[in-house]
């Protein structure tokens, strides 16, 4: 290893100083001579045909008003489908009440909001659905796929056994149905996108995860070649999924109006628009049933999960895609039956948030292997041990897990963990009760997370990235593979650096534009390091291995002296660029139409334990400790995994305790604020105990894979198991909120018998 | 954002004939609340009145309207002569807003209720027929749990169920003088329409309050419960105020905040508990009996257990 050697190191962030000093620019800080800003009418009704749209007569002077009309090209965001319209047309369907209809723009935003809130629509009402009973019966339709049920998106299903002949000989089967809510991603900076016409292009620059995306979308709207849409990320302020894809949206927004206008246009969502506007998390409903022998065998997986996926398409089938194939958990079973249905509803649309679907089935597999362990009589970590995937295992879908299987490295790690004391005591979260109305409790989760696009994604999406020597003589990064927070800049820097023998702070990046860098594929789905990283070491070491080559040509005195061969080729040739794409490892192969293969590259492994206190006269949960142990491969950087993991697990408990998006009858969200749409400060956050295991994954960037969505699975069903670990009750939705547990609490039977013996 | 003339006033007094002339203008001190309302787009102000730059002489006994909360907070003088209102000052908001946020402000602030605060929203205080939180299907786990009329808003402030447990008095000024009114009367009924929270007219502000300190403002306590433990308001709160003579109840308050429209005083509990000692059963007896009117909305039960348990939890420290 060279003395310059930065992978496994926690290095200063390359992106850290120009934002804390402020210098970083996020799109609200660009501005554009002649800029003016843009506003949003919107639908308020959930479902109706949208007969005229009324403009304010007279317009002010200064004012343009765009309408589907104007749009020149197709109609439709490109996401799986486009059947999310960009405006809905005069005679279309309104599908959800914060559905985009017309768009306003003004030299400044005050006028334009005026304009677009004095925006009247004649309406012809249509009833309208907002549960999953009444979707799939199917008397409203708000979605309809060719020879499918009506208001589903999709219906998938795989498994293998005979799962009812299974069940009928089990000693134990249990069966139980599990909640969860809506969740906001609460990206610190809402969205926005500032676009502008030159020559016949379309420029757009915002807030966004994955600039193809944009690009792919507005190609198609606006009826351009590829060439005249050029998409650039701002500085991004967090994204969590919620960047991938209603940027389109926003980008065909600002592109129609700064057409429309003749001048650059800004449209900038505030907290409440971005709250009602935007995807969140799907609202999910899970029966599962478990069946074990009386030694504690899981025999048995039955599941039937269905995904709330709003009034659109959106990503939903690829959430449900990823939520399904988590469902059986990290378990062997014979036997496994796993059915999912994303439901169309009139509900805005919900899309992708880190986990992706798998939060949704991982707290009922938790939670079912807890209820478990207290009918069998067996020790929680016993059963979960027993039962554990192992190197070697087959999962449901048949794949032969080969590498880096991290299952028993987490447990032992987290029982070793527990064994002491922890460091620091959370003393801000301990309650001020009585102690006579204090239970504690304790919960575990077992699990694990796929990393990388699910089943052939990423041999369809074959990222691509440039490394190139420059001309300056300055290694130089080019890919749309974006930085949202999480550190994608520093984490290709050091791997680039180690392998080109420099500084990370050396390694240049070119603008996140489709513009100068090829399709990296999308910022998503804990891909960015593992998929993109490899393919940054890849590129550098094509490149190195051309300077050996070209040092030996030229004569070099040293041959091997990479940094003399760099400098000399840049001086005398000028630029040495390599383009990489990503390839699937050899035998990696999932048949995505019979659910059956390697469904994931490899897989993160990972174990949650919760410490909480219940206060009985406030129904108060305090969680006093959080031991969160993840197999990550490698951690390039440390602090930046560690960070990654302790903010998802923030995000986690929060999802089980207090984050909620609730919805008005009429379908309109209801606590579009932050005062009542409510994330964990610093004072609910215990000490987050975090412990990275490395269990290589070959085919990794230095052994690393995906770590970004992980953390987000496994927290809400600890928090649960806790609960029921203190009171006796069983807790089988999240949030679990105050009244929630008040109403759970004072109607629990009178004899408890699900309760086992407490730890101290 | 909006424009509007811009005022600094040097006297509460100034700022009343300021605001009397102008029947569109709206008087700003730290601006918390203000500022919210502005950006929400509920209000279009012609003119603000700055109270903020208004200083006033310290008097003993006194409490200028500009007192911060962050000062309340850490007043050794009241932990001793008002331990309810020193404690209900330090646990509202966060260390940011208590730095800027003033007695008057507190005082007057419009409550938190989201279809209030929200202009999409059919609201009775806003002038709607209806309250949008009483509506089937409707969010309103922060909302009153007590008879509300016509609207189910929950009182935000934490600083009037103290004033009100002390008898405190506020002095209001406007174009014409001055009158004292007692703070339990600075709060009525909400009617269809009328957007503030208080019963004070346009142009009438308060300058500061006053109380005098008596055995029951000595032994008082303040109780809330939040759902975070900052950055955020009650879910209930509650001030008890206890003057024990002899082993007996001589005299005491019971005032909660965030369960109605207005701060609402316990009498019913009240009487219950003077005259005779307090223990245990009576304790019970009296949380009991706060809450026995309570008529909650489908999303808020849960705040009618809490709000009983922090009143056995007052009573008790009160008694120790």
């Amino acid at each position: 290893m060279s003395s310059t050697q930065s992978v496994g190191r926690s290095i200063p962030r390359v992106d850290g100083e120009e934002k804390v000093t402020g210098r970083a620019r996020y799109v609200d800080d660009l501005t554009r001579p002649g800029l003016w800003w843009g506003a949003t009418a919107r639908s308020v009704a959930p479902h109706a045909i949208l007969k005229r749209i009324v403009l304010p007569d007279p317009l002010p002077a200064d004012v343009v008003v765009v309408t589907a009309a104007d749009i020149p090209g197709l109609n439709g965001i490109q996401l799986l489908t486009a059947d999310q319209v960009a405006l809905v047309p005069e005679g279309g369907r309104i599908r959800h009440p914060h559905e985009a209809v017309a768009l306003v723009a003004a030299p400044d935003a005050r006028t334009a909001k005026r304009v677009a809130a004095a925006i009247e629509l004649e309406l012809e009402p249509l009833p309208a659905v907002f549960d999953f009973d009444a979707a799939l019966r199917g008397d409203v339709v708000v979605h309809q796929n060719p020879d499918a049920a009506p208001n589903v998106y999709s219906d998938l299903t795989f498994g293998r056994g005979d799962v009812d002949a299974a069940l009928a000989e089990c000693d134990l089967v249990l069966e139980g149905t599990y909640t969860t809510a809506s969740q906001e991603q609460m990206y610190i900076e809402p969205q926005g996108m500032l676009a502008e016409w030159k020559d016949g292009t379309c420029y757009v620059t915002g807030s966004l995860q994955c600039p193809y995306y944009v690009h792919k979308s507005l190609v198609a709207l606006l009826d351009l070649p590829p060439e005249q849409v050029v998409v650039d990320q701002a500085v991004t302020g967090g994204g969590f999924g919620g960047k991938e894809e209603y940027p389109s949206m926003i980008a065909a927004h600002a592109a129609l109006l700064a057409r429309r206008a003749g001048r650059p246009v800004k449209l900038i969502y505030d907290r409440s628009e971005d709250l009602r506007a935007t995807p969140k998390r799907h609202p999910s409903r899970v029966k599962h049933r478990m069946g074990f022998k009386r030694d504690g065998t899981l025999v048995a997986v039955d599941v039937d999960v269905l995904l709330d996926g709003g009034a659109y398409t959106t990503l939903s089938p690829v959430v449900l895609s990823r939520g399904v194939l988590h469902a059986p958990g990290p378990y062997r079973a014979e036997h496994v039956r796993v059915r999912g249905r994303a439901v169309a509803t009139n509900h805005p649309p919900q899309g992708a948030f880190r986990g992706f679907g798998a939060p949704q089935t991982t707290f009922p597999y938790e939670r079912q292997m807890q209820k478990a362990a207290l009918q069998l009589g067996i020790d929680p970590w016993v059963l979960r041990r027993q039962n554990r995937l192992r190197e070697g295992d087959t999962t449901a879908t048949g794949q032969v897990l080969r590498w880096s299987v991290g299952s028993t490295e987490v447990l032992d790690k987290a029982e070793e963990v527990l064994a002491s004391p922890p460091p620091h005591r959370s003393t801000h979260t301990q309650l001020p009760a009585d102690p006579s109305a204090l239970r504690r409790g304790r919960g575990v989760a077992f699990y694990f997370h796929g990393a990388g696009f699910t089943g052939r994604g990423e041999e369809r999406l074959k990222g691509t990235l440039t490394l190139a020597l420059c001309a300056d003589g300055v290694y130089e990064i080019r890919s749309t593979s974006t930085d949202i927070g999480q550190g994608t800049l520093t984490t290709f820097a050091q791997i680039a650096a180690d392998v080109l023998e420099v500084e990370a702070s050396a390694i240049r990046f070119a603008p996140r534009s489709t513009a100068v860098a090829p399709d990296s594929g999308p910022t998503v789905a804990s891909r960015t390091c593992m998929i993109m990283g490899a393919v940054v070491d890849q590129a550098a070491l094509e490149l190195r291995t051309a300077l050996a080559i070209y040092g030996r040509e030229v004569g070099l005195e040293d041959p091997d002296d990479l940094a003399a061969a760099a400098a000399h080729h840049a001086q005398a040739k000028g630029e040495l660029a390599r383009t990489c794409t990503y390839h699937s490892p050899e035998g990696i192969s999932f048949d995505d139409t019979k659910y059956e293969g390697d469904a994931y590259p490899a897989y993160g492994w990972a174990v949650c334990v919760v410490d909480v206190a219940v206060d009985l006269d406030t129904f108060e949960v305090a969680v006093e400790r959080c031991v969160h142990v993840i197999d990550v491969g490698k951690a390039i950087h440390p602090l930046i995994v560690k960070g990654q993991i302790e903010g998802g697990t923030l995000q986690a408990l929060g999802w089980a305790l207090w984050e909620q998006v609730t919805y008005a009858d009429d379908g309109r969200v209801l606590n579009d604020r932050m005062t009542n749409c409510i994330i964990p400060t610093s004072l609910e956050a215990p000490e987050l105990e975090t412990h990275l295991v490395e269990v290589p994954y070959p085919h990794g960037p230095f052994g690393a894979k995906g770590v970004g969505e992980i953390p987000m699975d496994g927290p809400a069903a600890a928090v649960a198991n806790a609960i029921e670990d203190a009171l006796g009750i069983p807790i089988d939705q999240v949030p679990v909120t105050p009244e929630v547990l008040a109403r759970l609490w004072t109607s629990r039977p009178p004899e408890d018998t699900t309760r086992y013996e407490r730890r101290a | 954002m909006h424009r509007f003339a811009y005022h600094t006033a040097e006297s509460y007094s100034a700022a009343a004939k300021a605001l009397a002339k102008r029947p569109e203008a709206w008087a700003k001190g730290a601006g918390l609340d203000l500022l919210d309302l502005l950006k929400e787009r509920l209000i279009e102000p012609s003119d603000l009145v700055s109270l903020h730059e208004v200083r006033t002489p310290p008097a003993k006994g006194l409490l200028p309207a500009h007192t911060t909360l962050a000062e309340l907070g850490r007043d050794e003088g009241l932990a001793k002569s008002f331990p309810a209102l020193m404690q209900a000052a330090a646990e509202a908001a966060t260390p940011q807003i208590r730095n800027r946020a003033t007695l008057g402000g507190n005082l007057a602030q419009h409550t938190r209720c989201p279809y209030f605060r929200g202009s999409d929203f059919a609201c009775y205080k806003r002038g709607a027929p209806v309250c949008s939180a009483q509506e089937q299907g409707a969010f309103n786990r922060y909302h009153a749990i007590f008879p509300r009329g016509g609207c189910a808003s929950a009182h935000p402030s934490n600083l009037a169920p103290a004033l009100i447990a002390g008898d405190a008095i506020a002095k209001v000024v406007s174009a014409d003088g001055s009158r004292d009114v007692p703070v339990a009367e600075l709060y009525g009924d909400p009617a269809r329409g009328k957007w503030s929270d208080t019963t004070l007219a346009h142009g009438e502000l308060i300058e500061s309050v006053r109380f005098e300190p008596t055995p029951l403002t000595r032994r008082s306590v303040y109780k809330e419960l939040r759902e975070r433990q900052s950055f955020d308001f009650a879910l209930a709160s509650v001030v008890c105020a206890l003057d024990l003579r002899e082993g007996k109840v001589h005299a005491v308050r019971i005032v909660c905040g965030a369960v109605a429209p207005t701060p609402y005083r316990a009498t019913d509990a009240e009487a219950l508990l003077v005259g005779k000692g307090l223990d245990e059963a009576q304790i019970t007896k009296a949380a009991a009996a706060v809450v026995a009117k309570a008529t909650p909305l489908s999303g808020n039960k849960h705040k009618v257990v809490i709000l009983k348990r922090l009143v056995e939890r007052a009573l008790r420290e009160l008694n120790q």
